[in-house]
């Protein structure tokens, strides 16, 4: 589940509020030019066929960036494929075919197993069963469209999915829109997950049965909805539901994310709900032997009562088919409207399925299918870690060959998208029809049939138009920060960098103050601390933490709810991954001179855990005080200063430490995030009453600054009183000042 | 007697009234007399007062314990999935050995082939396989991915182009999948509160597309032009809104369900007069009629732009698989985005759009199929015209042509099941592979079931007098 950071939300919905606001004002002056001209007589009385809104995303935002989409190809989308030349005279409005084309990397199509291209073992039977049965049969599955093909792959797949009986249909979409309202009608409920494919939602709609939606893969709801949904039976009538299906994806096209089958067939089970999986996107493509979902996760496919897929992705070919028992698929013979009244599938798409599934099975003579098997999972789980490495994000589940990257801003999908292909890189971005218009996607599909060149020139160029574009939301490595390290003069750069996180700005911004070179460190450290509550950072000295790292931190706290990438998210863990051990070499150094000073404030904060975060935000808040121009000394001693109260605040003995794990930092319904906080305002009411002055502003923020602005008081009278002290006589004066005097002692 | 009852009833009343005003008999409050009845009704104010000042009585709302949710979703019982099994969904259909051409073969006997709407004869033609087999080897089979995501494969364009310039359109969009065709294109058009007239024989593709559109579905009579008339008559006089409304009429060219032609002059002067939009749909047109195969409005020699949508699956006369949906370029480009069929589905394999362009060509370069056709129509129609217990019902040049049961059993279930044993008798005893209409129960269409043959320019003359023959002889068996 995607959650989307404020900012990235903030300046998303503004790029298409300006959208929308040129688009009108486009549309307006249409209008006026319209009515200006002479109205067309033939149209008069016609409402029009697109009324205002309903095509306004197509004319005005779609039309600009076209050309991103629907483009045309020239050969069979394998690995490499030849995309078609376009070029435009009108802004997009309409694109023109040249016969020039580029040949590209394929990171968009669904050819997970590499049964796109002409296959040596697939291919002849394809041929000769074309010959033999010709393109179509131009004629239903009930009357003359069943042709020994077709009942071959029907056992053929029953087999390979592990059911009784599967039935088939000449088109994916249409498996799932004509056979929902064969199996529930009216009295029914259809429970389906939030992001099922529109044909579920279609064939949903059409059965004419209630729909209720779950949480995307969510099991507890899905038990919740169940619970009231049984309980309070039909609306209105309140009588029983006659049956209940739950319809669930395999694969989320989409989100690339495993559907989680075993959780969720276990409450169907318990609430006797019919499981309907749609593995339209994971036949073929996960699973030890290419057996789907079920096979991955280790799911008796017996539980599963109706099974789906289709055709069109794994084995290369179209169509889908349904896997039930014997009774069900009989049932469907007789009343699905798609076996009575549709053409059947085109027999050498049939043969296609039917050879494919062969070298899948190993029946074909190789052990062609086995490797195409182990090629896809190897190359999806590379091709992932390395695009999280870079620090995209990548949504999804290991083992899944799709992986889409978030793109967010509309800006950003034309950007992404052209700048691949100009670098050879085919890649499909996704917007509004088929995700949520925030949710703007890059989506890539992991072929068996890349070889490791093909993936790292991939990631490649990726990673160097996510750069370019700004879409490494979780800089995970940050190859910048390291040369930032270099030449630390370069702002601006900084700036480029973290814009859709301006709470790494700080932590950039002081990277790149020459005279805090030093201090630096201990300052990211801070920051560290006070998003993590973990202070497993220093508990080496030989294992610093790297600004990357924190840089993650940041982004997980900073007040802003972004999903974290890795779950287990313990900042030990990141620091030990080897990318981040190559920059720790450069740092080595600086790490050094600032060795001393951090180890010294370490011990104090071992102690004081739950005071730590306090006093991140301080050291973030003193900066654009002017701090800044202090010396990194004064900073320190700041620093010391502020928890001086501190140590008065003993933690008592029987208090929990509870500590709030990463991801859950910002998440105030945590337990340990409520305490953490609570902890927080409790010393800064301390702050605040030993302050003068203080209880008068609202707002941490200013308090602090009001603090702050004391403490630099302070340290002016005590600088101003030791200068008069050693010019004067300090026998004179020592009395009379002892008390103040002593306690800025023991502080400094 | 009388007058001793009621004076015993007045002695009565005045004992009560005595002890009613006993308490307060000489009660007197600001000169105000207190009697009986005033005490009374101060009382009953008192009591409509006190009432007054209560609370209105709700049923007080307990939610449902987790336990009695739980016994609920204990005692819940599910129907099966599936109603029980009967023979008739045992029924498997014959099984085809090879291509369903006009001769096919079926249990290792050869059959001449009346089941498949291979119009003109394509199956099997030797172009149209070179361009799939290179096709095939250019492209391999499956496109891979839906039209947005590099699913778009050249041919796909140059079918489109191919098509509109058959059709003589400005654009034209392909589908995947005949049948997904109309529903999907239905619903991109059609919201929710639009009216749509539709004729109540279209086939079960219109149905779902209809259903989904959510709009307002008003059916008139099958292929009754009056109906459509009045109907079109009462929706636009009742309705002052109906200018700012879309409204559409759609019908089939040629009917699945029954093989009348819709008259399409009489609909285009009345979708004119009312100023609704025409939704075409020309599956078993297409390739048929008209003087060179453009369809319905050539037949009626109605200039193609009157027509708004023009949808058709290609499953038919091109003899391969897919649709295509063909009007102004305003009408393509609204479907590119927001037809549900095309944007989410994966686009059609490339070779079986190579098989479209090649049968359009050879379509257009050998009209004299078409003469072929209409020839063999005619002469089927000759043969058919005596049978005992069987009516043509199809429209004399429509390729499906359509026999039904002089005189119904009653029920369309058990006359579904006489015309089964015609031709299974037919299939079994004469290798005449003829089929009846099959129904799901989820199609609404309620025009009487029958037979259909699937007439193609393939079929040879013997061929014909073999079906003629054979249908003569069952017909006679079984119904008289």
């Amino acid at each position: 589940m995607v959650r989307l950071p404020y900012l990235t939300a903030l300046t998303t919905l503004f790029s298409y509020g300006l959208l929308f606001a040129f688009g009108q004002m486009r549309d307006f002056f249409r209008r006026l030019i319209d009515w200006s001209k002479s109205k067309s007589k033939d149209l008069k009385g016609y409402a029009p066929i697109c009324l205002g809104l309903e095509d306004f995303y197509t004319r005005r935002l779609y039309l600009r960036i076209q050309d991103c989409f629907c483009r045309p190809i020239a050969s069979a989308p394998d690995a490499w494929f030849d995309v078609v030349d376009r070029y435009s005279n009108d802004n997009n409005k309409t694109l023109h075919r040249t016969s020039n084309t580029t040949k590209c990397l394929n990171l968009g199509s669904y050819n997970y197993l590499g049964f796109a291209a002409a296959d040596e073992y697939c291919t002849p039977h394809v041929i000769d069963s074309l010959k033999k049965y010709s393109p179509s049969t131009c004629s239903v599955r009930v009357d003359g469209g069943t042709t020994n093909l077709h009942t071959e792959l029907e056992e053929l797949v029953a087999r390979f999915v592990g059911k009784p009986a599967a039935i088939l249909f000449g088109m994916g979409y249409v498996t799932n829109s004509a056979i929902i309202p064969a199996l529930i009608g009216k009295g029914g409920l259809i429970i389906s997950d939030s992001l099922n494919h529109n044909s579920i939602v279609n064939g949903a709609r059409g059965s004419g049965a209630v729909v209720r939606v779950f949480q995307h893969n969510s099991p507890s709801h899905l038990e919740e909805v169940l619970r009231e949904q049984i309980a309070e039976g039909q609306p209105r009538t309140h009588r029983p539901w006659k049956k209940i299906i739950v319809i669930v994806e395999g694969i989320y096209s989409m989100e690339g994310e495993l559907c989680k089958l075993p959780e969720i067939i276990a409450v169907c089970k318990k609430y006797k709900a019919y499981t309907y999986l749609d593995e339209a996107h994971s036949i073929g493509a996960v699973g030890k032997s290419g057996r789907g979902v079920c096979e991955l996760l280790g799911v008796d496919t017996a539980d599963v009562d109706i099974m789906m897929g289709t055709f069109t992705k794994s084995f290369g070919s179209c169509g889908g088919y349904i896997a039930a028992s014997k009774e069900i698929i009989q049932f469907l013979k007789h009343t699905c409207p798609a076996h009575l009244y549709a053409t059947s599938m085109s027999p050498p798409a049939v043969q296609q399925v039917i050879s494919a599934i062969k070298v899948i099975l190993g029946e074909d003579g190789s052990n062609r299918g086995a490797q195409k098997l182990a090629r896809i999972r190897e190359n999806s789980n590379f091709f992932r870690s390395e695009l999280q490495k870079m620090g995209f994000e990548v949504l999804g589940d290991n083992d899944s060959p799709v992986m889409p990257i978030m793109l967010y801003n509309p800006a950003k999908i034309p950007a992404f998208s052209r700048e691949c292909l100009r670098q050879n890189v085919a890649i499909v971005t996704v917007a509004f029809p088929a995700t949520p218009l925030l949710l703007a996607r890059a989506r890539i599909c992991i072929s068996a049939s890349h070889s490791r060149e093909d993936l790292v020139k991939g990631l490649e160029v990726i990673s160097k138009v996510g750069d370019l574009v700004g879409i490494k939301y979780f800089p995970a490595e940050s190859p910048k920060l390291a040369e930032q390290k270099k030449n630390l003069s370069t702002k601006v750069m900084a700036f480029s960098y973290f814009e859709h996180h301006p709470s790494l700005i700080d932590c950039a911004y002081l990277l790149c103050m020459p005279t805090e070179n030093s201090f630096l460190p201990q300052q990211v450290g801070d920051v560290t601390n006070a998003s993590s509550c973990f202070l497993h950072c220093y508990s080496s000295d030989d294992n610093p933490q790297l600004p990357g790292a924190d840089a993650r931190n940041l982004d997980s706290s900073d007040s802003i709810d972004i999903a974290v990438l890795p779950p287990p998210s313990v900042v030990d863990q990141i620091s030990h991954t080897p990318m981040v051990a190559e920059p720790n070499d450069e740092k080595a150094p600086k790490q050094q001179v600032s060795g001393e000073k951090k180890r010294k404030i370490a011990k104090d904060q071992t102690s004081f855990i739950a005071g730590r975060p306090k006093e991140g935000n301080i050291s973030k808040q003193r900066r654009p005080h002017g701090g800044l121009r202090e010396s990194n000394d004064k900073n320190l001693k700041a620093d010391d200063d502020m928890k001086t109260p501190k140590p008065r605040e003993e933690i008592p003995a029987g208090c929990i430490h509870v500590r709030a794990r990463r991801g859950e930092a910002t998440d105030s319904h945590s337990l340990a995030e409520r305490v953490r906080r609570e902890k927080i305002s409790e010393r800064m009411k301390v702050l605040q009453s030993l302050v003068p002055g203080c209880e008068k502003v609202t707002g941490k923020a200013l308090m602090l600054d009001e603090i702050i602005n004391y403490v630099q008081s302070l340290q002016n009278q005590v600088e101003f009183l030791s200068m008069k002290l050693a010019s004067l006589s300090p026998m004179l004066y020592f009395d009379a000042n002892s008390d103040d005097y002593m306690n800025k002692a023991e502080v400094g | 007697m009388a007058s001793a009852v009621m004076n015993m009833i007045t002695a009565a009343l005045d004992w009560v009234t005595v002890i009613f005003d006993a308490p307060l008999a000489r009660a007197v409050v600001f000169g105000v007399h207190i009697d009986g009845h005033l005490v009374v009704e101060v009382l009953l104010v008192a009591v409509i007062l006190f009432q007054l000042t209560r609370k209105s009585y709700k049923p007080p709302k307990k939610p449902l314990t987790e336990k009695e949710i739980d016994d609920l979703c204990e005692e819940w019982v599910p129907e099966p999935l599936h109603p029980p099994i009967t023979e008739e969904m045992k029924a498997e259909p014959p099984i085809l050995e090879s291509a369903a051409g006009p001769h096919t073969v079926i249990d290792g006997k050869e059959v001449v082939n009346f089941a498949s709407a291979n119009y003109l004869g394509l199956l099997g033609n030797e172009k149209i396989a070179d361009s799939c087999i290179s096709s095939l080897e250019k492209y391999g089979v499956g496109s891979c991915g839906p039209r947005g995501f590099y699913g778009t494969i050249d041919v796909h364009l140059d079918c489109e182009t191919r098509i509109a310039k058959f059709m003589g359109t400005p654009d034209s969009i392909l589908y995947s999948y005949g049948i997904s065709t109309i529903f999907s294109v239905i619903p991109a058009f059609c919201k929710k509160g639009d009216i749509i007239v539709v004729d109540e024989g279209v086939h079960w593709g219109v149905q779902n597309g209809l259903y989904l559109s959510r709009s307002t579905v008003v059916y008139f009579k099958h292929n009754d032009m009056a109906s459509l008339e009045s109907t079109l008559e009462k929706l636009t006089r009742e309705n002052k809104r109906a200018e700012k409304i879309r409204r559409y009429i759609v019908v089939e060219a040629i009917y699945q369900n029954s093989g009348q032609i819709a008259p399409l002059n009489e609909i285009v002067r009345l979708k004119e007069k009312y100023r609704f939009r025409v939704i075409l749909d020309e599956s078993h047109s297409f390739g048929v009629l008209g003087n060179s195969g453009r369809g319905l409005a050539e037949y009626y020699g109605v200039p193609i732009e009157k027509i708004d949508i023009i949808t058709a699956g290609m499953g038919n006369a091109l003899a391969t698989d897919g649709g295509f949906c063909t009007g102004s370029v305003r009408v393509v480009d609204h479907q590119r985005l927001s037809s549900s069929g095309y944007v989410f589905s994966a686009s059609l394999p490339p070779y079986l759009a190579s098989a479209a362009i090649s049968a359009v060509n050879y379509l257009e370069d050998n009209p004299s199929v078409l003469t072929q056709l209409r020839s063999n129509i005619d002469l089927l129609w000759k043969g058919l015209s005596d049978i005992p217990g069987l009516a043509i019902a199809s429209h004399p040049l429509s390729p499906i042509v359509y026999l039904k049961l002089k005189k119904s059993t009653g029920s369309s279930k058990s006359d579904l099941e006489l015309l089964n044993v015609i031709t299974d008798r037919v299939l079994k005893e004469d290798s005449v592979f003829i089929v009846s209409t099959k129904r799901s129960v989820l199609d609404k269409c309620r025009l009487p079931v029958g037979i259909r043959l699937f007439v193609s320019a393939g079929h040879s003359e013997t061929d014909i007098h073999k079906v003629c023959d054979s249908l003569r002889r069952v017909a006679a068996l079984v119904l008289v």
